[in-house]
């Protein structure tokens, strides 16, 4: 039943891509020996069809089973999270099986590794194909060893008849065949219940490599005869490049080609310091450009931004006219800074042509897209093109991947050589797309009893959603790119998860936004979570109520009610009085306060709840967050301690963003070019996290990535309240903005 | 003369570090900085400050090729190279192979690039090769091997303290040092010592509690 098809062997080889596999815990050491350049011609054709088995499994003669995934491995552990899923499926151990991914020759497109979908989707999609995989697999068992079906025990990858008799392997069966089978929606998935793999912590095995220094990222990766190019970046964002002394830089040794087209220009040498030393040398002259808004009044020009569209998010009864008739409004500004995704690891890619192909290695989060991008750029063949993927720096959305992945390539096309390009410090800070500005007015009215009867909201965020954020070398170079502002699905969560009699949630699309916009985690979903949310406490604030008893008074949601009474315990949560909190507030220095919020993600998925403790300093206006508590309902767990992991570093990070982080820039380019003038939290200013975890096994498992961070910054806007009795509604929460308000009140 | 034109870069630096920088807030950038360099931290802050900032690494004149001793993971080496005063963290990574020092910001500012070098934690984004001499380097392939892990490597892994690992390099190696003179630091003390190193994922509660777990034995 099975048909035959080249051994993975003869796919893999040659393309110096990375098996990371359980069996082989440390991949082969870095290095050109291992590093060969892949060449597409002998590569044999292998399915990568989404609804085919064989696009994301395989199975060798010994049993090896090799996952062929086109969601990758950005930090977030899912490579192991998703081999916890075929081993499950499968029965196989999970020293059986590697992981091959985001290659866009070999893995299936099963779209970005965004928006926390990985498992959501990707792992929906693999389970099934390891399922449909299962019982084909068990079907021709079944007709080799003489046995029905439902008399055949599967363990370890090995099959036997219940009656006794020989095991033999799924590779006796499969071995160097292709399944030939499109998913199958009924093959039957293992019961919950029967879980062994899934639902563990599974150690993650890239960590061992990554900490003896063994792992290949991008950034290690090397090709024979391999250049080393840099860009020289503009002084001015919409400057045009009017000369370039190329004499600026012959004394450097090393350097083999100034490579210009358009406004791009970048240097090619032999060694990574001669190209270094040369694009800091290069002169060049420019136009100058002062199209960026003045920093101090960004919120008045998002004001005055033409509005494209409105999108009405949610509309329930008639919110205006209720809150005409309410007995008390309220209504306040939201706004929150514009971020850079700040990798540790500046963007870094590999390019190679051979005969007029292009390979590029890449950390994207997309290579499949990718692929398609850099083909558009140089007018080539989509099919002439590949994006193999290697891990990276932590992107946290798309930073600039993608964008060195373009440079390399128009370098590489210029010397005829393979070209790496690792951003500088200033190129990461300076030119990455950003997380645009973000504000929401709010209003919203009570009746005499202090119930809410309208909630009206008016967000304004650039217009446009997800898809290809265009390479920075393309737009430089006049070469094709995809027009547009892709800022991801920003206006999710601008709708809210309580039941209110009238309710009208609207989006103000802007024409243009003042630097090119892309997604970063939680995009929109953290700044809309963090308007409602802050919001929703000044409410219950003006309705003398407790914010958690508040919360739950309107959320008609089962998982989400059961979401914050679980914080209660966990966070042992003690409502407070008015009365109470004055009391508290009236005395000392330093104050501290907690504040509770809740979030269920695009309000169709991932619960969750959180408390942050925080200390605000009077006189300095510090903040100082000591502790969060979260609680989390994603379903189905596969690892849990991947989802701590996550939690963990969603709230840290965003405990960052909330209290640190702004861009700065002047009329021309961006000013916050390195971690002086962009700093994030350090060790010493770390909160402690405590996490609930609710497990459930016969639940769709949703994604982690991102929820746990949208609720961060209005927990601690809410403690700030009731530590000092000022609202933060501007993130970043700067001392200087706390003794504003502080004065202000 | 070497020593000579070392004293005259470090003078160099110095005025140039001695102009005030933009007003942006700071933390205090890790002593390795100055310590190594016997010159003050620098500023941050400024894109002025990045590697084309640092007049000393520019050598007097383009010379020939230059052959250099040097001793790292135990073992003396040579490495060519056409300017002595590349930092070091591109010898270890292109010269040498060794992709334990990672480049993170070539300014000092971010630990991943962190190695010892005579047991200090030392960032080799911004240590001159020709100041290096005689002295001992070290790098996370040479704190420990995967067949012979290092205390903190084997508590980093029992730990799960990592995402995307990036930074993991400068936590180690930022780590070992500190816990060769510090048997038994407080949580608040390797917070302390942790200071200068950055993770962008969020990773540090876990790394603390590899740092407490490899620093108590268990």
């Amino acid at each position: 039943m099975f048909s035959d098809k080249p051994s993975r062997r003869d796919f893999l080889k040659g393309t110096g891509i990375l098996v990371v596999s359980f069996s082989f815990p440390l991949p082969s050491p870095p290095g050109t020996a291992r590093a060969q350049s892949a060449d597409l011609s002998a590569t044999p054709a292998k399915t990568v069809a989404l609804d085919e088995v064989d696009a994301y499994l395989a199975i060798d003669s010994s049993g090896r089973v090799t996952l062929y995934s086109g969601k990758v491995e950005l930090g977030t552990g899912v490579r192991t999270a998703l081999t916890q899923i075929v081993a499950e499926e499968l029965d196989v151990p999970l020293t059986r099986i590697g992981v091959i991914e985001g290659d866009s020759a070999l893995t299936p497109a099963q779209g970005k590794t965004w928006g926390s979908l990985t498992i959501q989707a990707g792992g929906v999609q693999i389970r099934q194909a390891a399922a449909t995989a299962r019982q084909a697999l068990l079907q021709e068992a079944g007709k080799q060893l003489g046995a029905p079906v439902s008399d055949l025990i599967v363990e370890q990858g090995t099959v036997r008849p219940r009656s006794g008799g020989k095991p033999k392997t799924y590779g006796d069966f499969i071995g160097g065949k292709n399944f030939s089978l499109k998913l199958d929606k009924q093959a039957p998935l293992k019961d919950p219940a029967n879980y062994r793999i899934v639902g563990q912590p599974v150690p993650r095995n890239d960590i061992p490599p990554k900490v003896t220094g063994q792992f290949t990222y991008v950034h290690d990766f090397k090709l024979p005869g391999m250049l080393h190019g840099r860009v020289l970046r503009p002084p001015a964002i919409g400057a045009n490049l009017q000369s370039v002394d190329e004499n600026s830089v012959k004394d450097i040794p090393g350097v083999v080609k100034v490579v210009r087209q358009g406004n791009f220009v970048g240097v090619v040498a032999e060694s990574e310091w001669g190209a270094i030393r040369a694009v800091q040398k290069l002169k060049a002259s420019w136009s100058t450009w002062e199209g960026l808004p003045e920093q101090s009044k960004l919120w008045e020009y998002v004001r005055a931004t033409k509005i494209n569209k409105d999108d009405v998010t949610s509309n329930i009864g008639n919110a205006e006219q209720a809150l005409e008739q309410a007995s008390k409004r309220i209504s306040a500004t939201y706004d929150f800074a514009i971020h850079t995704h700040g990798s540790i690891g500046p963007s870094c890619a590999v390019a190679e042509f051979k005969d007029g192909k292009l390979t590029c290695w890449s950390a994207s989060q997309a290579p499949h897209d990718l692929r398609l991008q850099l083909a558009a750029m140089l007018s080539m063949k989509d099919s002439d093109a590949r994006v193999i993927y290697m891990d990276g720096s932590g992107c946290y959305g798309r930073n600039g991947h993608e964008d060195a992945a373009a440079d390399a390539a128009l370098l590489a096309r210029a010397v005829d050589r393979p070209v790496r390009v690792q951003w500088m410090r200033e190129d990461e800070h300076g030119c990455d797309p950003k997380g645009p500005p973000t504000l929401m007015d709010l209003q919203a009215g009570l009746d005499a009893s202090g119930s809410v009867v309208a909630w009206y909201s008016q967000l304004y965020v650039p217009e446009g959603g997800g898809g290809n954020v265009r390479l920075l070398a393309a737009e430089a170079a006049g070469l094709p790119f995809e027009k547009g502002m892709f800022p991801g699905n920003i206006i999710n969560n601008s709708a809210i998860p309580y039941a209110f009699p009238h309710v009208r949630t609207v989006a103000h699309r802007l024409a243009e936004t003042p630097f090119r916009p892309s997604w970063i985690r939680a995009p929109g979903r953290m700044q809309n979570t963090f308007c409602n949310e802050a919001f929703l406490d000044e409410l219950a604030a003006a309705a003398d109520a407790d914010p958690l008893e508040f919360r739950l008074r309107y959320l008609n949601d089962p998982r989400g009610t059961e979401v914050l009474k679980r914080l209660v315990h966990l966070a042992q949560w003690q409502g407070r009085s008015p009365a109470e909190r004055s009391a508290k507030q009236a005395t000392g220095e330093i104050s501290s306060g907690r504040g509770i919020t809740y979030v269920k993600y695009e309000l169709a998925r991932t619960y969750v709840g959180a408390v942050a403790d925080v200390e605000v300093n009077r006189t300095r206006g510090e903040i100082r967050v000591k502790h969060f508590a979260i609680v989390q309902d994603c379903g189905q767990i596969i690892n849990p301690d991947g989802v701590r992991n996550q939690i963990e570093g969603n709230v840290l990070q965003t405990v960052s963003r909330t209290l640190k982080e702004e861009l700065t820039f002047d009329r021309s380019r961006v000013t916050s070019l390195d971690w002086g003038s962009y700093p994030i939290l350090t060790f010493p200013d770390i909160p402690d996290v405590d996490i609930d975890l609710i497990d459930r096994p016969t639940e769709k498992p949703w994604g982690v990535g991102e929820p746990s961070s949208a609720v961060v910054p209005s927990a601690i806007a809410n403690a700030v309240f009731d530590a000092v009795g000022v609202r933060l509604r501007s993130v970043p929460f700067t001392p200087a903005k706390v003794r504003a308000a502080l004065q202000k009140a | 003369m070497k020593k000579s034109r070392w004293a005259a870069a470090s003078a160099i630096l110095r005025s140039t570090l001695a102009i005030p920088s933009s007003s942006c807030s700071l933390s205090p950038p890790h002593p390795s900085i100055g310590g190594w360099l016997k010159v003050q931290p620098m500023q941050m802050g400024r894109f002025e400050m990045g590697v084309q900032s640092f007049p000393f690494l520019k050598p007097d004149k383009e010379g020939p090729v230059k052959t250099i001793p040097l001793h790292v993971n135990g073992r003396a080496t040579r490495v060519t190279v056409d300017d002595p005063d590349m930092p070091l963290l591109y010898t270890l990574r292109d010269n040498l192979g060794l992709h334990g020092p990672r480049f993170g910001c070539g300014l000092g500012q971010c630990g991943s690039c962190t190695v010892h070098i005579d047991g200090e934690a030392v960032r080799s984004c911004i240590t001159p090769l020709s100041a290096v001499g005689k002295k001992k380097i070290v790098t996370l392939e040479g704190l420990g091997a995967p067949d012979k892990l290092h205390a903190l490597q084997k508590a980093f892994i029992t730990e799960q303290a990592a995402q995307c690992g990036y930074c993991i390099n400068g936590m180690i190696m930022e780590a070992a040092a500190f816990l060769a003179h510090n048997q038994n630091p407080s949580e608040a003390q390797i917070k302390r010592a942790l200071a200068h190193n950055l993770c962008r994922c969020g990773t540090h509660l876990r790394i603390v509690r590899a740092v407490k777990r490899a620093a108590a034995g268990v």
